[in-house]
């Protein structure tokens, strides 16, 4: 429903300048409601971004270290002997030799690209 | 989760020059196959390149500050203008090698075995010459200041005697002996003291 008459009472001149009046304010309506939805989303990105920070700030860390507790000297002493080796009791050595064999490997195909590339 | 292989080929997948220049800083090269390898302008600073064999390889400009080259093996290898400040050769081998223009400030030498190579306009202040054997090796125009165990009980070899009826070498002159400053087999390399192992 619109908001004004079409003039159907008016003559034929009339109503045509009534027409192209009406016609403009449409355009005008249309300029300005763009506009808005130009400013709203704006702010949507605006207060969405201001969401995320707030969510960073105030985010709980993750994964602190926790201290091991003891129950007894014995138990205490274990894990004074286990000192050095992994989680599942691996030989802190063994994890050395696995990393080494993996840096050597790495340095290997880094010489081989450059003696490659030099050809 | 990133996995140690992706992180390889992230690395790897830099240009070239990126991996030349920084890639191989401290890279774990222990008894490294990389004879007659191209490797000019390499960056080995700190690299551990223990026995490594880089015979006949170039090596033109490559920087070795503090690696370790104990027992490598530079045969014919062309070091030219390389820089091996204050790192460690001990005990490597090399004949024929070039160091031109190198610059070895502070190098360990010690008990290595140089023949016929040519260290010339090289800088090797401070370097420990220490057992050193360097028959036959060309020291034009070398920056020999403050080399240490020129003299000595450790003192480097730069020259053999030979007794002319043969025999084994002394390094020191004496009646019959003439004098050697070259190798007399050339960049040719062959087991050393050999006739010294039991054959059976």
């Amino acid at each position: 429903m619109l908001p004004f008459s079409l003039g159907e009472d008016m003559n034929a001149e009339e109503r045509l300048v009534k027409l192209n009046n009406a016609m403009d304010q449409v355009v005008v309506k249309i300029a300005e409601t763009e506009s808005l939805l130009a400013d709203l989303l704006k702010q949507e990105l605006f207060i969405g971004g201001q969401i995320a920070e707030r969510e960073f700030d105030t985010a709980v860390p993750d994964g602190g270290i926790q201290l091991p507790i003891f129950e007894s000297v014995e138990e205490l002493q274990g894990a004074m002997d286990n000192r050095g080796r992994g989680v599942d009791g691996e030989d802190e050595k063994a994890i050395l030799e696995q990393r080494q064999a993996v840096l050597e490997r790495e340095a290997q195909r880094k010489v081989d690209l450059i003696n490659d590339s030099a050809d | 989760m990133t996995l140690l292989t992706d992180k390889i080929d992230l690395e790897l997948s830099a240009p070239v020059d990126v991996v030349r220049r920084f890639g191989l800083i401290g890279a774990q090269l222990q008894d490294a196959r990389l004879s007659g390898y191209n490797l000019g302008g390499v960056n080995f600073t700190n690299a551990n390149l223990r026995g490594a064999d880089l015979s006949y390889a170039n090596l033109r400009g490559a920087l070795f500050s503090a690696a370790d080259l104990s027992r490598a093996n530079l045969y014919m290898a062309d070091c030219t203008g390389a820089d091996f400040s204050a790192a460690d050769m001990t005990m490597s081998y090399g004949k024929g090698t070039l160091f031109i223009n190198s610059t070895m400030i502070r190098t360990l030498l010690r008990r290595v075995t140089y023949k016929n190579c040519f260290f010339t306009n090289a800088d090797l202040e401070g370097a420990d010459m220490a057992g050193g054997f360097f028959v036959g090796s060309n020291f034009d125009d070398a920056n020999t200041k403050g080399i240490q165990n020129l003299t000595g009980p450790h003192r480097a070899i730069f020259k053999w005697y030979l007794r002319v009826g043969g025999g084994p070498p002394r390094y020191e002159p004496a009646d019959g002996y003439i004098e050697m400053t070259t190798s007399a087999t050339g960049t040719l390399s062959f087991q050393e003291n050999a006739a010294r192992r039991n054959l059976t």
